[in-house]
């Protein structure tokens, strides 16, 4: 059988190394490539063929899970993690397995059974299904996290870099990207730019108000439970929090 | 209270006037049941307005022999009223003011009886009262002292092994630990010295109320370490101590409480290289312990209940009773947690024996 085409996923090095070093030592993988956080896995997965994607669970921003459900289904899908309560979950996204860090050898080379194994089954299924899974995969091929946003000029179509962007927000039907330097008026509801962006980055906030979290220099407590956000920056403008995304933010902050 | 003292009083009243009759009086009933009433509602109500005072001294002079004290107040509220109440008898008729030495003198004897009598068993009464009520205040206070005690400490040593002890990062440096034996063996070995140094004092933690600055740094250096090895170029730290603190008197892991937080919910949370940033100094004899890092500035108000940070502020008002202050502050673009207590320097060096 060909060797598996791995590409790895964790945010610690030394994590990396180590997985890279068990699966190399199976003679059975060949690592195609490697991310620190789920922007750069989606950003890599568009470019290079992978077979198998080793998934650590906490990242930074994005989790694996998260990330998982960007990926296509037909690549098999292994989660590493130190200690979780997320297995079941896990288990609901197309994962083949989950190995527990610090990784066994043995385990390694059962999850790899697993993959193989699979990709077996695949390959005998008749032509119709296997069209229809390539029609799906084709469809979820990985979009990586926008970096750069369409926005009219009167000279033209202008890119606007998203670190730029300090907030979102929704006004008179209109979606307003604001930098520190003026707004433009882009061309996206404010939910497609939460599914576009990068959500270790951006949050929604408020049903009008999409911020990114690099520009956010402080925390308010408001009336009636909701928060207000304050914005680096000589405007420091603040954006109030709605008080059912007030979790979501205290939770991105470690609040 | 009143009402019992005026029902207590023509009692008296009455049992006196029963007995005049019964032994052979030489007046009408009514005028002497008038009589006697006049009596132990005017000594009644004197007793009603000492003794309380009375019993609720007593309450706290344990121990020495109160009763000579009682009988001679008691005699001399007999006496008082007495005369108060035989000038009130002749002043409103029903004794003529001739009769009025033998009136005093009669009186005198009975009412000295039934005061003695009827004081003592009220004063008593009022006595155990009063101390049922202190002692019962007192055990609901300490109790309430306790429980919080308790659950602070319960908290506390929840908080401590569980965040130090935690799973997930114990298992994840075990695994950095296994990814650097082949390539850094001493990078390793040195990882599992920290991983034990941070374990042994996470332990230790919960039978000491505080330890010394310079053994809460090295493991706040050791914890760094392990971060480091973990997350490698997004942390980076800089630990800045003034000189001849490191005898100053800390509570243990409330400093790395700090540090981990900022690591965990900064450092950890970004792709991005940051910077953690720890500071100790000394002003106006307060100790000052301080963390820097990038993240967004809150007020502690915002921060949920249970949270390390929400855990480590009420430590600190525990165990410097309202001297031990949390505070956030903004710094840099970033904000800075700090720990101020007062400057108490241990009063022996620890000795550092292998034992």
């Amino acid at each position: 059988m060909a060797r598996l085409r791995a590409f790895l996923v964790d945010d610690e090095p030394l994590a990396l190394t180590r997985l890279a070093r068990l699966l190399g030592a199976t003679g059975r993988v060949d690592v195609v490539g490697r991310a620190g956080d789920a922007a750069q896995a989606l950003a890599a997965l568009g470019r290079v063929d992978a077979d198998v994607v080793f998934l650590d669970i906490h990242m930074p921003g994005t989790s694996g899970l998260e990330l998982a459900e960007r990926l296509p289904r037909d690549l098999a899908i292994v989660f590493t993690t130190a200690y979780d309560q997320h297995a079941l979950a896990a288990f609901e996204t197309n994962a083949v397995d989950y190995l527990l860090k610090p990784i066994e050898r043995k385990r390694v080379d059962r999850a790899l059974d697993k993959v193989e194994r699979l990709r077996a089954d695949a390959s005998r299924i008749d032509t119709t299904a296997m069209v229809g899974r390539l029609a799906a995969a084709l469809r979820a091929a990985p979009a990586p996290f926008a970096e750069r946003l369409p926005f009219r000029t009167r000279e033209g179509i202008q890119l606007l870099d998203v670190r730029a962007v300090t907030h979102f927000i929704a006004r008179d039907r209109l979606t307003h990207a604001v930098t520190s330097t003026g707004d433009h008026v882009v061309d996206l509801g404010l939910a497609e730019l939460e599914a576009k962006l990068d959500p270790a980055k951006f949050l929604r906030i408020h049903r009008a108000a999409l911020v990114n979290l690099d520009h956010v220099a402080e925390i308010q407590p408001w009336p009636g439970g909701r928060l207000l956000v304050r914005l680096k920056g000589a405007a420091r403008s603040d954006l109030e929090v709605s008080r059912d995304r007030v979790r979501a933010l205290k939770d991105r902050l470690g609040l | 209270m009143w009402i019992r003292l005026v029902a207590v009083n023509t009692l008296a009243g009455v049992m006196v006037a029963v007995m005049f009759m019964t032994v052979g009086g030489r007046r009408s009933f009514a005028c002497e049941l008038a009589t006697s009433l006049i009596f132990s509602h005017t000594i009644g109500g004197l007793a009603g307005l000492v003794l309380p005072l009375v019993a609720r001294r007593l309450v706290w002079d344990r121990g020495r022999r109160p009763w000579i004290v009682i009988t001679l107040i008691l005699l001399a509220i007999a006496l008082v009223g007495c005369v108060l109440a035989s000038l009130i008898v002749v002043g409103v008729g029903l004794v003529p003011a001739a009769a009025l030495p033998g009136l005093l003198g009669t009186s005198l004897r009975v009412s000295t009886l039934i005061t003695l009598a009827f004081g003592g068993g009220i004063l008593a009464y009022e006595v155990t009262r009063a101390r049922l009520e202190a002692t019962t205040s007192e055990l609901r206070a300490q109790e309430i002292e306790r429980e919080r005690a308790e659950k602070l400490a319960a908290e506390a040593r929840l908080a401590s092994l569980e965040s130090r002890l935690h799973p997930h990062f114990l298992f994840n440096t075990l695994n950095a630990i296994s990814a650097l034996i082949p390539e850094d063996p001493a990078r390793a070995e040195q990882l599992v010295e920290q991983l034990a140094a941070l374990l042994r004092f996470s332990l230790d933690a919960g039978e000491r109320h505080t330890v010394s600055l310079g053994d809460e740094l090295a493991i706040v250096r050791a914890y760094l370490g392990i971060e480091q090895a973990r997350l490698g170029d997004r942390l980076r730290c800089a630990i800045d101590v003034a000189d001849g603190l490191a005898a100053c008197e800390v509570p243990p892991l409330a400093l790395h409480t700090v540090v981990q937080n900022s690591v965990k919910h900064v450092a950890a949370a970004r792709s991005e290289p940051t910077e953690i940033r720890v500071r100790a100094e000394a002003h106006n004899g307060r100790l000052r312990l301080a963390v820097w890092d990038a993240g967004a500035w809150f007020p502690l108000d915002a921060v949920s209940p249970g949270h390390g940070l929400d855990t480590l502020r009420a430590r600190l008002d525990v165990l410097y009773r309202g001297e031990g202050r949390l505070e956030v502050e903004r710094l840099d673009g970033g904000k800075v947690v700090a720990i101020s207590l007062p400057v108490r320097r241990g009063t022996s060096p620890r000795p550092t024996s292998d034992d």
